[in-house]
C-alpha cells in the first residue's frame, strides 16, 4: 500500500475505529512494506498525534520497538500530543538506544523526514487556505466592464500575499448610468472573503432596485451586518455615474475619499469625495449621499489603503501625496495606462517588502 | 488597526489630564502612585466597561474615577472615520461620530467596535501562572474567534446528537435485555409443549354414541314398565270379569215358593252349567298375561345387563375425556404462550437491527465530533505557529494536545476503585496511553485481548479492570471524553548555549512578563495597553525579546506600556514618552515628549536608563 493511502485510510480509522486502524497498521508493518518509512515520516505534524500513538502502541516487541525506534526518538523531542508522548516514552523504555553509527544514521535519516514531512503538512494547509479564499475572491471581481458613453475607466485588485478583503465592482444600471463600488473587508483570509462576497451579493442585489445610494449603503449595511460576525466590519464607497447629466452621486461608508483631479489651466484642482457615514456591517446607521458634477476631462481615482499605505522595508509609507502626484503626471492618458502606472509605482516603491495588504485600484476618467 | 489619537479625562485622579497619543510606541513613566495604572485601566474603562475588567482593575477605576470623572477617547477608525467616546462611572457610555452624531446601536462592552487590548500587569501573571485551564487557551482562540464560533456551534450540535443517538442506544440495550430475559422462557415452553401427547379425538365420538344410548336406555326402561303397569291393569280387568260371570252365571232364575218354579229349574242349570266354561277361558286368558309379565321380567333383566356395561363404559370414557381436555386447555396456552415469545423474538431482532444503526450514526457522529475538536487544535497550532513567528525565539509557545487531562484521570481512577488492584498509580501510567475513545471501545465489546496486549496488565489483572470499567463506567459518555489541549508557553533562560525552556509558571514575575509580552504584542493589529510588573528584568531577555518585537510590530498596532525598564522607551525607540507625577491627591502628566526630551526622567525614573542610553548612542554610531 503506498504511503499516501494508509496515511488517509489511518487518519480516519485511527479516529473511527481505533482497534482496527491498529490492525490494520500492524498488517502493513509486517509486510514490511517499503514505503513504512516514508509513512513513519508523513506523519509528523502536531495533528497527526493519533498516528505517533498508534504506530508507538503497536509495538509488540522488543524487535517491532527497535524497527521503530529512530522515529520515536526523533517524534519524542517534537511530541506535544500527550497520548503520544507517554506511548512513545512507554516504547522507548527498555530500547537499546545507544548509537552504533548505523542507529545513528537511522535517527538522523528519521529526524529529517520528521522535519520534511512537519514542513510539507504545513505548507499544504496554508496553501489550501490560501487558495480558497482567492478562488473566491477572483470570483468577485467584475468578469467584464459595461460600456458608458464618455467614460473611460479601469479597476484591478493585486492581492496580497496573505488574502485580503478587498473588493469592487462595476454595476450596470438603468438609464445607462454606471454603479462602482470599492472596498474593504476588516481582517484577512477566508471569514473576509467571504464577507465580501456578502457585500457584493447585497449590493449587486439592492442596486437595480433602490435609486438613492444613501438608502441603498443603509441596507447593503444592514443585511452585510447580520450576514457577518460581530467584528468584522468593511468599509465601502459607492458611486452612481449618470452619463446624462456627468453627475455623480456617492456614499463614502468610512473608505479612503476617493480623489478628482481636475485640470485648471496650468495648476490641478483636488477634490475628495467625503461625505457619508460610518462602515458598513458593524451596527446600523443612516448615510448621507454626496453628489458631484463632473466635467470632461476629470480624473476620478478611487483605491484602498494597500495602495496609499504601501510600505517598504523601513515601513516608510509610500501615501496618498505620491499617488496624487503620481496622478496629474498620468493626467490626460487612457484609464488602464493610469491604473497600471499607479499600481506598479506602489509596487516599485514597496520592492523588497512583503506587500502587506491587497491593492486594490479604480481609475475613471470623465471625458 | 484603529488608533487612540487623544486622551481626555476630566475630574477624579487626573484632572484635566488631555494627552495625544501617537501612532507607534507610547510609554508612561513615573513614581508609585503617580496614577500610571490609572491612565491606563481609564482608557481600557471608557473603550470596555467594567463587565470584562478584572477585580482590581475596577476597583482602581472605582476609587480614581468617582465625583463625576468623565474619560474621553477619541479614535481614528480605518477608512479616516473619527470616533469619540465618553464615559463616566454609572453612566453609559456615549459614542459620537466625527460629525457629532450619537451612535446608539453599538455595544461597546462586547469589544468588538474599537477594540482594546490591554493588560495589568496581575492579569499577565495571571495567565503565566494559569498552566492548565481557559486563559492560555483564550489567547489563541480569541484570534480565530469567528471560526471558533463556527466549529463550537457545530460542536454543540454534535453533542446534542451525540446525547439523543446515546439515550436511544440505552433505551434500546434496556429494553432489549427485558426482552432477551422473558425470551428465555421460550426454549422451555417450546420443551413442555413438545412433550404433551397429540389428544385421542376417537374416544369424543365415543362418548357421543354412548350418552345417546344412554338416553335411548332410559326409554327402554319407561317402556317395559308402561307395558308391566298395561299387564297388571289387565290382570284385575279378568278378576273383577270372572267377579261378574260368576255372580251372573250363578243368578236364580225359579223362584222357590213359585208354582212355575220348575219351569225354571233346567234353566237355571244350563245358566250354572255355562260358568265353567266362561271361567275356563278367563283363566286361559290370565294365564297368557302372566306369561307376557314373566316375557318383560326376562327383558328387564337382559336389558338391565346391557346398560349398566353402557352406563360404566360411558362413566370411564367420560373421566378419560375430561383429562383430555385439560390437556387441551394446557396446550392451547402454552402455544398461545409462544406466539406471544416468538412475537417478542422478532420485536428484538427488529431492535437489534435498530441498535445497529444507532451504533452505526453514533461511529459517524463520534468520529465527526473527535475530528472537529482536533480541528480546534490544528487550528490552534496554527495561531501558535503564527505568533510563534513573531515572538522570536527565546519564546516557545505550543499546544499541547490531550495535555489538560486531570478530569479524564480522574475519571480513570474512580472506574479502577472496583478492581482491587495493587500499583494503582503504575496501571493508571499505563491506562493513560489509551485515548478516551480506544478505551470505550475496549469497554463496549469487552474486549479482552486488545485491552491486554495494549496494556501489558496480564490476562487475570486485565479481567479485573476491564470488568471494574464496564461496571462503573459509561463507554457511551466516555468516548466523546473532551480533553483540553494545554498551551505551553516556555521562556529559554540560559544565557549561551543549549537552550534550556522553562514553563512561564516556572518564571520570577519579571521574567513571566518577559516570555508573555513577545505574544500579546503578536495577537492583532487594534491598540494594546500594557501595565508591566515592577520587577528586575533581565535587560538580556528584555532586549532579545520584549524590545526587538515592540521595535518590528509598532508599525503594525499602537502601544501603551507603563514601563519600569528603560531598554523599552529608549532602545525600541519610544514615539512618545509621558511622566507622571503625584502630590497624592492627583496625579498629572509632568512632562511629554520624545525620549530625548524626557532623558532626564528616564534616567531617574527607571531601572538602567542610563546604560540604555548608552547603548543606544553606541547603536546609532555603529
Amino acid at each position: 500500500m503506498p504511503a499516501d493511502l494508509l496515511y488517509q485510510t489511518l487518519r480516519h480509522l485511527a479516529v473511527e475505529d481505533p482497534r482496527e486502524a491498529r490492525k490494520v497498521f500492524l498488517r502493513y508493518f509486517d509486510s514490511a512494506g517499503s514505503t513504512l518509512e516514508q509513512f513513519l515520516g508523513q506523519i509528523s505534524s502536531p495533528a497527526d498525534g493519533r498516528l505517533r500513538h498508534l504506530v508507538a502502541s503497536a509495538s509488540r516487541n522488543n524487535r517491532d520497538k527497535e524497527r521503530l525506534a529512530p522515529y520515536l526518538i526523533a517524534w519524542h523531542e517534537i511530541e506535544t500530543d500527550e497520548f503520544a508522548k507517554r506511548a512513545i516514552e512507554a516504547a522507548l523504555e527498555g530500547v537499546k538506544t545507544e548509537s552504533s553509527a548505523q542507529t545513528a544514521l537511522a535517527q538522523e535519516v528519521a529526524r529529517l523526514t520528521t522535519a520534511i514531512g512537519r514542513e510539507t503538512a504545513q505548507r499544504e494547509r496554508l496553501n489550501r487556505e490560501l487558495e480558497i479564499a482567492r478562488e473566491v475572491q477572483e470570483d468577485l471581481f467584475p468578469q467584464r466592464l459595461p460600456v458608458v458613453p464618455g467614460l473611460d475607466y479601469s479597476g484591478q485588485c493585486r492581492p496580497a500575499r496573505e488574502v485580503g478583503g478587498d473588493y469592487y465592482d462595476f454595476l450596470e444600471l438603468s438609464n445607462g448610468r454606471l454603479g462602482i463600488a470599492i472596498g474593504d473587508v476588516s481582517g484577512k483570509g477566508v471569514g473576509a472573503a467571504l464577507m465580501m462576497a456578502s457585500l457584493e451579493a447585497s449590493l449587486r442585489a439592492l442596486a437595480p432596485v433602490v435609486n438613492d445610494p444613501a438608502e441603498l449603503i443603509e441596507r447593503v449595511s444592514a443585511l452585510v451586518y447580520q450576514a457577518s460576525s460581530a467584528s468584522r466590519y468593511a468599509t465601502l464607497f459607492y458611486c452612481l455615474y449618470d452619463p446624462a447629466s456627468r453627475c455623480l452621486s456617492y456614499v463614502n461608508a468610512g473608505h479612503n475619499p476617493p480623489v478628482v483631479l481636475r485640470s485648471s489651466g496650468e495648476s490641478f484642482q483636488v477634490f475628495r469625495l467625503e461625505t457619508g457615514g460610518p462602515v458598513v456591517g458593524l451596527f446600523r446607521h443612516g448615510y448621507d449621499c454626496g453628489s458631484f458634477s463632473h466635467e470632461a476631462g476629470d480624473l476620478l481615482v478611487l483605491f484602498t489603503d494597500g495602495v496609499s499605505e504601501s510600505m517598504n522595508a523601513r515601513f516608510e509609507e509610500w501615501g496618498e501625496g505620491r499617488m496624487i502626484e503620481l496622478a496629474r503626471e498620468c493626467y490626460g492618458l487612457p484609464a488602464p495606462e493610469v491604473l497600471r502606472k499607479i499600481l506598479s509605482a506602489a509596487q516599485g516603491f514597496a520592492a523588497g517588502a512583503s506587500q502587506h495588504d491587497d491593492m486594490t485600484l479604480v481609475v475613471v476618467r470623465v471625458y | 488597526m484603529w488608533l487612540i489619537e487623544k486622551i481626555e479625562i476630566s475630574g477624579g485622579f487626573l484632572p484635566g489630564l488631555s494627552v495625544s497619543v501617537p501612532k507607534g510606541l507610547t510609554c508612561i513613566i513615573g513614581a508609585r502612585g503617580s496614577g500610571k495604572s490609572t491612565l491606563a485601566e481609564a482608557v481600557r474603562f471608557a473603550l470596555c466597561g467594567l463587565s470584562a475588567a478584572p477585580k482590581h482593575c475596577a476597583d482602581l477605576i472605582h476609587a480614581n474615577l468617582a465625583g463625576g470623572a468623565l474619560v474621553t477617547i477619541t479614535g481614528l477608525a480605518e477608512g479616516s472615520s473619527r470616533y469619540s467616546v465618553k464615559r463616566g462611572l454609572k453612566q453609559n457610555p456615549i459614542l459620537l461620530s466625527s460629525d457629532g452624531r450619537a451612535i446608539n446601536t453599538v455595544d461597546l462592552d462586547r469589544g468588538t467596535f474599537l477594540p482594546v487590548d490591554a493588560y495589568s500587569s496581575l492579569e499577565i501573571e495571571a495567565i503565566a501562572d494559569e498552566v492548565l485551564g481557559q486563559k492560555r487557551r483564550n489567547l489563541l482562540d480569541e484570534l480565530r474567534s469567528e471560526q471558533m464560533q463556527t466549529i463550537q456551534l457545530s460542536l454543540g450540535e454534535s453533542t446534542r446528537a451525540l446525547e439523543a443517538n446515546a439515550d436511544r442506544i440505552k433505551t434500546a440495550q434496556r429494553t432489549i435485555q427485558d426482552l432477551t430475559e422473558q425470551i428465555e422462557e421460550l426454549g422451555d415452553v417450546r420443551g413442555r409443549l413438545s412433550a404433551i401427547a397429540p389428544s385421542d379425538r376417537e374416544s369424543g365420538a365415543d362418548v357421543g354414541r354412548l350418552s345417546r344410548q344412554q338416553q335411548l336406555n332410559q326409554r327402554e326402561i319407561a317402556r317395559l314398565d308402561s307395558a308391566d303397569r298395561d299387564l297388571k291393569t289387565l290382570g284385575q280387568a279378568l278378576d273383577q270379569l270372572q267377579r261378574q260371570a260368576q255372580s251372573v252365571f250363578a243368578a236364580r232364575l225359579m223362584e222357590e215358593q213359585s208354582a212355575n218354579a220348575e219351569i225354571l229349574r233346567p234353566f237355571d242349570d244350563r245358566l250354572a252349567g255355562a260358568l265353567a266354561g266362561v271361567e275356563k277361558h278367563i283363566s286361559g286368558i290370565h294365564a297368557r298375561a302372566r306369561d307376557a309379565q314373566g316375557a318383560i321380567t326376562q327383558a328387564r333383566e337382559r336389558i338391565a345387563e346391557i346398560h349398566t356395561t353402557q352406563a360404566s363404559e360411558l362413566t370411564k370414557l367420560t373421566s378419560l375425556n375430561q383429562a383430555a381436555s385439560e390437556q387441551a386447555r394446557l396446550r392451547a396456552s402454552l402455544e398461545q404462550q409462544v406466539v406471544k415469545l416468538e412475537a417478542l423474538e422478532q420485536q428484538r431482532a427488529e431492535l437489534n437491527a435498530e441498535l445497529k444503526t444507532l451504533l452505526d450514526r453514533r461511529r459517524i457522529l463520534r468520529t465527526d465530533h473527535i475530528l472537529m475538536r482536533d480541528q480546534i487544535s490544528t487550528m490552534r497550532d496554527e495561531v501558535a505557529s503564527e505568533l510563534q513567528h513573531e515572538a522570536g525565539e527565546r519564546v516557545r509557545i505550543r499546544v499541547m494536545r490531550n495535555a489538560d487531562y486531570l478530569a479524564y484521570q480522574e475519571m480513570l481512577v474512580d472506574g479502577l476503585k472496583g478492581a482491587r488492584v495493587r500499583n494503582q498509580n503504575e496501571i493508571l501510567a499505563a491506562l493513560m496511553q489509551l485515548r478516551p475513545e480506544q478505551l470505550a471501545q475496549m469497554i463496549q465489546s469487552n474486549d479482552l485481548e486488545s485491552f491486554e496486549e495494549l496494556t501489558h496488565f496480564g490476562p487475570e489483572r486485565s479481567r479485573k479492570i476491564l470488568d471494574s470499567f464496564r461496571e462503573t463506567v459509561d463507554p457511551l459518555a466516555l468516548e466523546v471524553t473532551a480533553i483540553e489541549d494545554r498551551i505551553s508557553i516556555e521562556l529559554n533562560v540560559s544565557t549561551s548555549g543549549r537552550p534550556h525552556f522553562k514553563d512561564a509558571s516556572d518564571l520570577s514575575r519579571g521574567q513571566k512578563c518577559t516570555a508573555l509580552l513577545p505574544i500579546l504584542l503578536a495577537r492583532r493589529d487594534n491598540p494594546l495597553i500594557i501595565d508591566q510588573p515592577e520587577d528586575n528584568l533581565d535587560n538580556h531577555f528584555i532586549f532579545e525579546t520584549v524590545v526587538n518585537a515592540v521595535q518590528r510590530l509598532k508599525k503594525r498596532r499602537q502601544m501603551i506600556f507603563i514601563t519600569h525598564n528603560a531598554n523599552i522607551p529608549v532602545l525600541a525607540d519610544a514615539d512618545l514618552v509621558l511622566v507622571m507625577n503625584s502630590d497624592g491627591r492627583v496625579g498629572v502628566v509632568e512632562k511629554c515628549g520624545s525620549v530625548d526630551e524626557c532623558r532626564e526622567q528616564i534616567i531617574d525614573l527607571l531601572e538602567g536608563g542610563r546604560e540604555a542610553f548608552e547603548l543606544r548612542s553606541k547603536r546609532y554610531a555603529g
